[in-house]
């Protein structure tokens, strides 16, 4: 076991003093982090840009129940009442942008067709956003068929289907709190938090396990490893390979981590990321971390132990980085 | 004199191929041991069989009388040589050292010595992949004494070096016997095992042709052979008194002479009429019978068989 340690702290030293290993310690999550986040910030950016100019030529009056539901729906239009002609529509679209003409007359009412005039040049998904101005035409022309209150509700009501599976249904009489909301809960984070620090574990692990793989390959390669082991034992250089990469992958998550745990809580403001992260069940990933650890460094050394190099056990490799994910799809087809 | 390491009876197939068989040795303290035998007789074999890096199918192995390999009282250099790349030379010595568990402190006084004396001086800083071949192979070298072995196993130590660092290698290793370490090396670079070694082990296709004292070796094997130029009747040569065998390539007969005969009282009965454009008499080289052994010659099986 002596040996075995020396063997580890060697490589940690080993790896800690190589520059691409360095490199690839603090660029994994500034990778990582960046484009969980720098995408989102972009989008904000764009949809802030630019306000949507939507004149209504309103012959029947709902001009202010639309503002209700736009405000509602908080979509960035700046809404105007306009008494420009259909005709005359064209004109005025040449000159502006991202602006639209809707004429609502009685074409809605009998036909349920609202023309709209578009300029070239429209915020992307308009057409998607307008549909919510069906609802207070259609409640418009309930109104006009003269439908009491309690008939426009029922009628402008959707149907919905609620489902409840006999596993559900045990669970229910089990526990007499039922939990509100769907898979994820009331807030999505109690359960995303945990999952994404899994997330960080298991790439660790993973990264762990191949390290000692092309570290072992390499040794071969590089003819030191007759070298070593006519210091000590195969199973005390492999001992060592699996407490020094553990160490390492340990390393790696801690450098995650110091970059996640920051910028989650700076992003994410209004979440209570570490009362969610530090939970009693979190020791029990750990520990099951940490024999997944052992279980794929095994894995790795027996398949590096049969192959020549690196570049003829490369296909192998991919192999067993996927092992665990048939676990994500079972347990993702549990849930639907 | 103490015995350091002794192989009894070893043997290790290769699927069907018997790469060893029977091979028996020991090494003692303060002398120079030498295995040779041409590629694929089975040095290499032996070696890692020894050094455990192979388990062997018979025979066995001991250490001062112990089963057991003192890994840390063993200094080894492979045949293949490498080393981590990116590493700094010294990293790499005081690893290897402490895996011998060698004091840390003693480990960078020798290996600066040691860095020192192969002319390394000022390296112990650069990174491996810096390293030319040679200057590797010396990093090797020092890395398998560092930790003052008591039994030094050099495969191959001469491959792939100048003649000023054979020298260089050739003077610590003489040095490191005279200290008392026992020291067993590989090799088929004939001149450097002449001068070098105390004792010899002569292998080919994985047994044993010759065992014993290089000066024994030598008495016993190394005859007078004598070599004619000129155009004479085999028949005749082969009727010369003393004369065991003759080779023959055109014009040119190579006489193998009995044991024990007087140079120069043979010269004097060779008849008048040959035909002589060139003559040459000497010894059969040790060079010559390792030439012999790897094309299957017969110097060693006649004579072997005569003092078997």
């Amino acid at each position: 076991m002596r040996n075995a340690m020396k063997v580890g702290k060697w490589e940690v030293k080993r790896n800690l003093k190589n520059k691409s290993f360095l490199i690839g310690l603090f660029l994994t999550p500034v990778l990582f982090l960046g484009f969980m986040f720098l995408g989102s910030l972009f989008g904000d950016s764009d949809d802030g840009g630019e306000t949507t100019q939507v004149f209504i030529q309103d012959q029947l009056g709902i001009f202010s129940s639309l503002e209700e539901t736009i405000e509602a729906t908080e979509l960035d239009w700046e809404m105007q009442t306009t008494d420009v002609n259909e005709d005359d529509v064209q004109n005025q679209l040449g000159e502006s942008e991202n602006a639209a003409y809707i004429f609502l007359d009685e074409r809605a009412l009998e036909d349920g067709v609202i023309p709209i005039y578009t300029s070239d040049e429209i915020g992307m998904g308009f057409m998607n956003q307008v549909q919510v101005l069906s609802t207070p035409v259609k409640a418009l022309q309930m109104q006009q068929l003269g439908l009491s209150e309690e008939e426009l509700a029922a009628v402008s009501m959707d149907i919905q289907f609620e489902e409840t599976t006999s596993e559900e249904l045990a669970a229910a009489d089990d526990a007499e709190t039922t939990e509100s909301g769907g898979f994820l809960g009331e807030d999505p984070f109690e359960r995303v938090i945990p999952g994404a620090f899994a997330g960080i574990i298991l790439l660790s692990i993973i990264f762990s396990g191949m390290y000692i793989f092309q570290s072992a390959s390499n040794e071969k390669k590089d003819k030191i490893a007759e070298i070593i082991l006519s210091s000590v034992t195969p199973g005390e250089l492999m001992q060592g390979k699996i407490i020094g990469y553990f160490v390492l992958g340990m390393i790696q998550a801690g450098v995650f981590l110091v970059f996640a745990v920051p910028i989650s809580i700076w992003q994410l403001d209004d979440v209570p990321i570490l009362e969610y992260l530090l939970v009693p069940e979190l020791i029990l990933l750990v520990v099951i971390a940490i024999l997944g650890y052992f279980l794929f460094a095994a894995l790795f050394i027996g398949v590096g132990a049969t192959m020549a190099d690196v570049s003829s056990a490369g296909n192998f490799q991919g192999m067993v980085m996927m092992l665990p994910f048939p676990a994500v799809y079972f347990h993702c087809t549990d849930h639907q | 004199m103490e015995t350091m390491l002794t192989v009894d009876n070893l043997g290790k197939k290769f699927k069907d191929k018997q790469a060893i068989q029977d091979i028996s040795f020991d090494v003692q303290k303060g002398e120079i041991m030498a295995i040779l035998g041409p590629n694929g007789a089975g040095k290499s074999t032996t070696i890692r069989n020894i050094m455990g890096i192979m388990y062997p199918d018979d025979g066995s192995i001991s250490f001062r009388g112990h089963e057991e390999i003192p890994r840390h009282k063993i200094g080894y250099l492979p045949e293949e040589r490498g080393l981590y790349q990116n590493v700094k030379v010294m990293d790499i010595l005081l690893y290897l050292a402490e895996l011998k568990d060698y004091p840390l402190k003693k480990a960078k006084e020798r290996a600066l010595s040691y860095l020192k004396k192969f002319d390394l001086e000022g390296l112990e800083n650069s990174s491996v992949e810096e390293l030319s071949k040679g200057m590797g192979q010396k990093v090797q070298f020092i890395s398998s004494i560092i930790h003052e072995p008591e039994l030094l196993i050099l495969d191959e130590p001469f491959s792939g070096l100048d003649p000023v660092s054979q020298d260089l290698f050739k003077t610590e290793i003489r040095k490191l016997a005279e200290n008392g370490t026992a020291i067993l090396l590989s090799s088929h670079q004939m001149n450097l095992v002449e001068e070098l070694c105390d004792r010899l082990f002569m292998m080919h296709n994985g047994q044993r042709i010759i065992y014993g004292d290089m000066d024994d070796v030598k008495e016993r094997y190394a005859n007078f052979k004598c070599t004619i130029h000129g155009k004479n009747e085999r028949q005749e040569l082969e009727h010369l008194p003393d004369v065991e065998r003759v080779e023959q390539g055109d014009n040119t007969f190579v006489l193998y002479l009995a044991k024990d005969v007087h140079a120069v009282n043979w010269l004097k009965t060779l008849p008048d009429h040959l035909n002589v454009q060139e003559l040459s008499i000497d010894r059969i080289s040790l060079h010559e019978i390792f030439i012999d052994i790897a094309t299957d010659g017969n110097i060693v099986q006649r004579e072997g068989a005569a003092h078997a």
